[in-house]
């Protein structure tokens, strides 16, 4: 809370010139309002600590006079003679109210609130006051957001708060979103059981939006939470809330920073030397007479470094960088008068790719570039009415080589082999089959799209929402009425300059030459030709808009605390991805009654009703509703001010129905059988080389499809002792839900029907959550630690599943996405080969260094009736998180590191098998040092590299199927405030240097632990300046 | 009133923002799509009608694989015959390699393999028998159509099913067979297998039934060449009833004891001569009526000799010569050698090598064996003065090949290496392929030979052989009609019952390779002691197209079922998925 006071500007005339100046054009009118003086207070306003309180408000209450405390905690304040009392107030803090007597001076004390009676958590359609919040809801700030150097701001969630799978694939520059559950998944798919994502209430993504923008995360995780989102909200939402100005000076900051990217893990390839000896050695293994591939000559050349025709290329290497560069700047300025308040914001990010630029007539790096803009305005119309204004917006652009493989850039540079190539004095060379005869040859060059020309993407996003709000105090107190409409667009360009480039394919000049005996020069043979850069575009739209208009009533008499909200929404989408030429849409009413008892006894009632267009007319509205109940025992009598130590109780419990209309992208489920008029063709006669158009069946419908619903119940407990020094929130849940939308199972396939949606699936999903937290200070020296942890498993309760000829063989009743695999048991030696008989068939004839299974059903067969449920899904079951920090004269720290446990990940293709199941691919180095051979039979952690038994060796089993839980240093800061900056007008100049995954500890050594085979996964470090004024 | 001020305002907002209609509640998620495609709308028009039959004949099987997905790759880049002692493949993903070769083929495969050589579920069989039934019972609407059209159009449709059932047939033995199209509210709980014979009854029957209505032969050949005709309806009808009759189902015992053996599902439960007698009565009313009208018979264009090779691709390759009774259809032509994505051998990918085995069943020009001492076989020039099929079946060493020569010795362009997949048994497949990417393989026309005239006269001696007992003078007659159409003189008379079988069954392999003959002449004779032996391959050694070649034979890899046989092989296995829904699927025996 000091750290925030600390950014609180000073009101500085040179400056509101500067900010004058630059808010011109983006205001229609700025006011600035001065009061007629009578008499000036002056005072000090101070911590229990004695430590000056910088940014308290100091107001005169029922008047719009009002001061800000600067950096030393004090205040001069011209006020009316007739004014009575002054009012302190500031986040954190126990607001407090004083008599003005005779004197001007006025210093205050204040102390920090128990609760943070005041603190306003975001909650569907509103916000609530903390301690009174009865559901499970936990949002992080904007503070931990900045922190993290990533691109995309979903990312910083990770560990921060409770409740929240986070598991990031990839590292591509803007491609690197997470995929977010919130408590894990509980519906049959991944895909349908995505949380709902709103930013400022709006069905948005924020993965890039600028952290700087964002004033808060919240995760509503339970029924009464997310019941006014119905139909949608069993999947739990995200709501993110952007910043909003508030009344004072304007505050200018800026902030700019620069890092650079490192892979947390590059893998490492075999080179051409190992590659050579390990694919000799495998085809020797298989059979002692055979004639391996390369030659003596072949890995002489290798050993001694290679040449043009014998290449030894490292392709990771050679066409990655070490590193690469990124910077970040964001400018913002924010502010308001009594009237008119406002938060405008210019961001920019450029991130480069790791790829390393070639020489090209152009540019063709991978990179991406985001500029940010937001202009948050509110104006008061008159004494009761508001009018926001949110314009927020941003521009990516992406830059890519002209073309790529089909599959993703990484999965092919990962299956090059070392002697297929490099550039050479620009050209590309390739070697063909005349040297080293394999099939296949695939080159990094081809993985990266060197010489096809570059491709440039253009995005423009811009979201624009109006709304007004009017207090309706004259029809009854607290009564007031908004709407709001907001339009989303999205406008994309696609640009491509797409060229080809010769390649050379080397020869020793004595092998083309019959004259040239003997003469080892090396000779090209072009291929291709460079070709002249053509140009093609393509543009893409997308357009919705939400409106939404409540009343909402919030009173208080006298103990009793009411609040209430009555709601109705629709939104469009213009161009969804099915159906594209018909919008989609949504309709809903949502209401809530709260109710509390001096915020000793809670209720809240939430409803939900919604219709969705996925379902018939007639089974389209859902009704959802869900009860919540707090009791604060510390406001008790009995306990109140009893125990010193002991300052804050709270028990809650709710439970409710939420829906999930959702099935992948499909939509309309509901539709009557479908024909197609035009479909596939057929070419009849002999000469006619037109085809014949053909028609055929679509899709059967199921006119009573219907919402999946969530019976979700939570129970919490929130504890806060020691002063408010130690604090506690747990949670547990228990989610069983049922209707899930899925096609049956056990419908003979034969009878050729594409089965329509119907609600057959039953999934159950409980877990707990649990959260601690300790901040106090020795002096000057402030700290905080911090830890977390949530859980969340799933087990299906019914799927339709055909019957399986052993139990263990069932999905229902594990976990959604549970990988299946044979037992490991061991690698075959010599003697158990030889007798080989017997053991359980395997299909093949082992040697040594082959994988052994074990026979689960001991029929003496290894086949799929022995694959048993191994490991976890992608997803884990335990993340904990542990963070701390301090700050101390001018010097902060912070860090968080998180962890995860019960999460497999599955090694595939040439993660698994040498060579690939092509068996001319690439070699990870890993599987060439660890792989069985005689020598080191007792050590090999992999089977020996075969052709004859490759299949065997890589199936599915707990070789491949890995534990990758592991515990990372997500986030850590460290930054330094100087002091003494206010005679050149700088309230506050901060440097800071932070990282993201800058350490890792995980059982897979050799592969990042989240990652697939595909762009790694990156760590940054950091280093920046922020300055506000 | 400030309010007033609001509404105004609001009023201004709407106007501003919502120049669209603004429906609210239910009304505003009204704009669900119209289907606008039904039942209907297909069936009440005749082009329509027409269409939806069109798009049935797309299920049928083009069983040289044209695609990289889906149902019509079905051996994963890999073709049927590498099952056979034709061909072999290296290709380290094709269905061969991973699944029979290994023996790691079972039950459990067909549940989701892309790699089986005959999926219940994937192959789109059951689906064009569904749509097949959707036009039968829905064509009555058709308004603008003649009475005798609709039957004609329903005589396809159920040659359609009749084709999807033979193949369901020749790989299971006794079919699941529909009676209707079903709908999801349907009780599908019991669908029960035929037996055997209760399959080829109700095919033939299909096949009667479609005769009626269909004509003799299409009338205008260029535009409609490749839809069904009688012929069509007779040939399929010899070819399942010969299958029907052959000792895997026709015998004293079943091929293997199990639970579909004893309902007869997948055996007879005795042998009847009588079945060869109907299989020989199916063929030779085809027969004859092709003879007597001339309209169907084998492709002959009365070139010249050394026309003979071009004369026999073409009569394999060609649309509308009348050679082919039923002809499927992919592409109109080919686009290049990638339009079929079987990952052949001479690229390195190793499908398709054609076995040294095979190339020693191809008899000389003469129509003498290589093994006998008169042929004049040179086994130091061994690819001399062979059958003209050898030279269009099979790339030899020195033969033409993308404009050049192939180099098919060890260091050649063809075979870099002893050890690689690249042409690994020493040749390449040329059928269907034709020369890859010279000019007489892409852009051509091209068609599926799904039966051609030749087997229906190879059907027809089979069968009078076996049920007169040894060969007739007719029977040597239709032999004879398939060797002197490429040159080779007549079988030498006097060949016992057993020997005329063994000519008939060698003539069927040299005539259709990859034409999806051989794996069924393999089973339905339970051919085991074909299945066990070791094939060869060859490796020639040279140093340039100039030669000397020397000529080495070797032992290509042992497969699983070599050393492990069992009948089981003879038929797949029912998707353990599909039997685990127990709706009344009796696996085949051997997989259970």
């Amino acid at each position: 809370m000091k750290d925030a006071a600390k950014q609180i500007l000073l009101h500085r005339k040179t400056l509101l010139l500067y900010a004058k100046f630059l808010l011109v054009g983006v205001f229609l009118f700025f006011q600035l309002s001065a009061s007629a003086q009578e008499r000036t207070i002056t005072g000090t306003v101070t911590g229990i600590d004695n430590e000056p309180l910088p940014g308290v408000a100091v107001q005169v209450p029922g008047t719009t006079l009002g001061k800000l405390t600067d950096i030393n905690g004090q205040f001069t304040l011209s006020i009316p003679e007739t004014a009575k009392t002054l009012l302190f107030s500031f986040v954190g803090m126990e607001p407090k109210e004083i008599a003005i007597g005779t004197s001007n001076v006025y210093n205050v004390v204040l102390t920090e609130s128990v609760v943070g009676l005041e603190e306003v958590v975001v909650v569907g359609y509103g916000t609530q006051k903390r301690v009174s919040v009865t559901g499970a809801i936990v949002s992080v700030e904007t503070e931990s957001l900045i922190k993290n150097p990533s691109a995309t701001v979903s990312s910083s969630l990770a560990g921060r708060v409770t409740g929240m799978t986070s598991v990031q694939y990839s590292g591509q520059p803007g491609a690197d979103n997470p995929e977010l559950f919130v408590r894990g998944v509980a519906s049959l798919t991944t895909s349908a059981s995505e949380p709902l994502v709103l930013v400022d209430g709006v069905e948005r993504s924020f993965s890039q939006l600028d952290p700087h923008e964002v004033e808060s995360v919240s995760i509503l995780k339970d029924a009464s939470a997310t019941a006014v989102y119905g139909i949608r909200g069993a999947n739990g939402v995200i709501i993110v809330t952007t910043k909003r100005g508030s009344e004072g000076a304007p505050q200018i900051s800026f902030t700019s920073s620069a890092g650079l990217q490192v892979p947390t893990r590059l893998v490492e390839m075999a080179d051409a030397y190992l590659f050579a000896t390990v694919h000799n050695r495998t085809t020797l293994g298989d059979n002692p007479d055979a004639t391996p591939v390369f030659t003596d000559y072949a890995i002489k050349t290798f050993k001694e470094g290679g040449n043009l025709v014998f290449n030894n290329t490292d392709w990771v290497n050679y066409l990655t960088k070490p590193s690469a560069f990124q910077t970040q700047h964001n400018f913002n300025i924010s502010g308001g008068s009594k009237n008119v308040k406002y938060f405008v914001s210019l961001g920019y990010l450029n991130q480069d790719g790791l790829f390393k630029t070639f020489e090209t007539d152009y540019s063709y790096q991978f990179g991406y570039q985001r500029y940010n803009y937001r202009t948050n305005i509110d104006l008061n119309l008159t004494e009761t009415t508001q009018l926001a204004l949110t314009i927020g917006g941003r521009t990516e652009l992406r830059q890519e080589p002209g073309s790529q493989p089909s599959e993703s850039i990484w999965t092919v540079l990962y299956w090059a082999v070392p002697y297929s190539g490099r550039i050479y004095e620009g050209k590309r060379i390739l070697c063909g089959n005349e040297y080293i005869p394999t099939a296949e040859k695939k080159d990094g060059l081809n993985a990266i799209g060197w010489g096809t020309g570059y491709r440039k993407y253009l995005n423009n996003i811009m979201n624009i929402d109006i709304g007004v709000n009017q207090k309706l105090d004259f029809i009854t107190e607290g009564l007031s009425w908004r709407i709001k409409y907001s339009n989303n667009g999205t406008n994309s360009h696609d640009k491509r300059r797409g060229t080809s480039k010769a390649t050379y394919n080397p020869f020793f000049k004595c092998d083309v030459d019959p004259t040239a005996v003997g003469d080892s020069t090396i000779v090209f043979k072009k291929s291709g030709s460079d070709g002249l850069l053509s140009y093609s575009e393509e543009s893409g739209k997308n357009r919705n808009w939400y409106a939404e208009t409540a009343l909402s009533y919030d009173r208080t008499f006298g103990a009793h605390n009411v609040t209430g909200l009555f709601l109705y929404n629709q939104s469009k989408s213009f161009y969804p991805s099915s159906y594209r030429d018909i919008p989609s849409g949504y309709v809903g009413m949502a209401a809530r009654a709260t109710y509390n008892y001096r915020t000793k006894y809670m209720v809240d009632l939430n409803l939900g009703y919604n219709g969705s267009e996925n379902f018939a007319p007639e089974n389209r509205f859902g009704f959802f509703p869900a009860v919540s109940v707090g009791w604060t025992i510390t406001e008790e009598n009995f306990l109140k001010n009893k125990i010193s130590w002991l300052n804050f109780v709270k028990f809650r419990a709710s439970y409710g129905i939420v829906g999930n209309d959702r099935l992948g992208g499909n939509r309309f489920l509901y539709l009557p059988d479908s024909y197609y008029s035009e479909s596939g063709s057929y070419s009849f006669g002999t000469t006619t080389t037109a085809d014949q158009l053909g028609a055929a069946e679509g899709s059967l419908g199921n006119p009573n499809v219907t919402w999946e619903k969530s019976y979700k119940q939570n129970y919490g407990f929130d504890l806060r002792i020691l002063n408010g020094r130690l604090s506690l929130s747990t949670d547990i849940f228990f989610e069983s839900r049922n209707n899930i939308l899925t096609t049956r199972n056990t419908v003979p396939n034969i009878l050729s029907i594409s089965l329509p949606a119907q609600n057959i699936g039953e999934v159950e999903n409980k877990g707990y959550e649990w959260e601690l937290k300790w901040r106090d200070n020795i002096g000057n020296f402030n700290y905080n630690i911090g830890a977390n942890m949530s859980f969340a498993r799933n087990k299906i309760i019914y799927m339709d599943e055909i019957p399986k000829n052993e139990p263990y063989l069932l999905q229902t009743g594990g976990r959604v996405n549970q990988p299946f695999g044979y037992v490991f048991a061991g690698f075959w030696t010599e003697q158990e080969a030889a007798n080989y008989q017997d053991y359980p068939d395997q299909f093949c004839v082992p040697k040594a260094g082959d994988v052994r299974f074990v026979d689960l059903n001991n029929d003496m067969v290894i086949d799929s009736d022995d694959q048993y449920p191994i490991g976890y899904p992608n997803n884990p079951e335990y993340i904990a998180s542990i963070q701390g920090g301090f700050d101390f004269k001018g010097f902060d720290f912070s860090m968080l590191w998180t962890g995860v446990t019960n999460v497999s990940r599955e090694y595939t293709d040439t993660w698994r098998e040498a060579f690939s199941s092509l068996t001319d691919r690439s070699l990870l180095k890993e599987l060439a040092l660890y792989s069985w051979t005689p020598e080191t039979a007792e050590t090999a952690k992999y089977p020996r590299t075969t052709w004859v038994n490759r299949i065997n060796n890589s199936r599915d089993s707990e070789l491949w199927i890995r534990d990758a839980s592991y515990i990372r240093l997500k986030n850590v800061e460290v930054g330094y405030s100087f002091p003494g900056l206010r005679r050149f007008g700088i309230s506050r100049m901060r440097v800071f240097a932070n990282g993201y995954n800058l350490l890792t500890f995980d059982h897979l050594k050799f592969i990042d632990p989240e990652g697939r085979r595909d762009y790694p996964l990156i760590k940054i470090m950091n280093f920046g300046l922020n300055v506000t004024f | 009133m400030k309010y007033y001020k609001i509404i105004f305002f609001a009023i201004g907002l709407l106007l501003t923002f919502g120049c669209e209609k603004f429906p609210v509640g239910n009304a505003f998620l009204e704009k669900a799509p119209g289907v606008d495609v039904t039942k209907d709308s297909i069936f009440l028009k005749a082009e329509y009608t027409e269409r939806f039959l069109w798009g049935a004949y797309q299920t049928l099987p083009y069983n040289v694989n044209t695609a990289n997905n889906g149902w019509k790759n079905k051996m994963s880049h890999d073709l049927l015959e590498s099952l056979t002692d034709l061909t072999h493949s290296y290709l380290s993903w094709g269905g061969p390699t991973t699944l029979y070769y290994s023996g790691l083929y079972n039950s459990a495969t067909e549940n989701s393999s892309s790699a089986t050589k005959y999926h219940l579920t994937q192959e789109h069989s059951y689906d064009g028998i569904r749509r097949a039934y959707i036009l039968i019972e829905n064509i009555h609407m058709t308004p603008d159509m003649d009475a005798a059209y609709k039957n004609q159009l329903k005589a396809e449709a159920r040659m359609i099913q009749a084709i999807h059932y033979t193949e369901l047939f020749r790989h299971y033995g006794g079919v699941l067979w529909l009676s209707n199209s079903f709908s999801p509210e349907d009780d599908f709980s019991n669908i029960p297998r035929l037996t055997a014979q209760a399959t080829c009854d109700s095919i033939v029957a299909l096949c009667n039934k479609a005769m009626v209505d269909l004509p003799w032969k299409i009338d205008n050949l260029p535009e409609w060449d490749g839809r069904f005709t009688k012929a069509s309806a007779m040939a399929l009808k010899a070819r399942v009833m010969l299958f029907n009759a052959s000792p895997l189902f026709n015998a004293s015992a079943p091929f293997l004891d199990g639970e579909a053996s004893q309902q007869n599902l997948t055996w007879h439960g005795g042998y009847d001569a009588n079945l060869w007698k109907d299989a020989a009565d199916a063929a030779e009313a085809l027969i004859t009526q092709a003879e007597s009208t001339g309209d169907y018979g084998l492709f002959d264009n009365n070139i010249a000799a050394d026309g003979l090779r071009k004369n026999w691709h073409d009569a394999y390759y060609d649309r509308g010569t009348g050679e082919t009774l039923i002809s499927i259809r992919d592409m109109f032509r080919t686009a290049s050698g990638w339009d079929y994505t079987f990952y052949w051998s001479s690229f390195g990918w190793g499908s398709t090598n054609p076995t040294h085995t095979y190339v020693n069943m191809f008899p000389m020009a003469s129509g003498l064996p290589i093994t006998d001492p008169a042929s004049g076989y040179d086994p130091d020039n061994p690819f001399a003065n062979r059958d003209p099929r050898l030279y269009e079946t099979i790339i030899l060493n020195g033969d033409y090949y993308r404009g050049r020569v192939a180099e098919l010795w060890i260091g050649g362009r063809e075979r870099r290496n002893e050890g690689g997949t690249q042409a690994r048994s020493g040749y390449i497949i040329r059928k269907f392929q034709c020369d890859r990417d010279g000019n007489s393989a892409n852009g051509t026309i091209t068609h599926f030979p799904y039966i051609r005239m030749p087997e229906i006269y190879l059907t027809y001696a089979e069968a009078i052989n076996e049920f007169d007992g040894g060969p007739t003078a007719e029977a040597y007659r239709c032999v004879n009609i398939v060797r002197n159409r490429v040159g080779l003189g007549d079988l030498p008379a006097g060949l016992s019952q057993a020997e005329f079988r063994e000519a008939v069954l060698l003539e069927r392999a040299l005539e259709f390779c990859m034409e999806e003959v051989r794996w069924f002449d393999l089973i339905r004779w339970k051919r085991e002691d074909i299945f066990k032996q070791t094939l060869l391959g060859m490796n020639i050694w040279g140093d340039s197209n100039a030669g000397p070649f020397t000529y080495e034979v070797w032992d290509l890899p042992k497969r699983f079922w070599v050393d492990n046989w069992s009948p089981k092989w003879y038929l797949s296995a029912f998707p353990v998925n599909e039997v685990n829904k127990r709706y009344g699927l009796v696996q085949n025996p051997g997989w259970e």
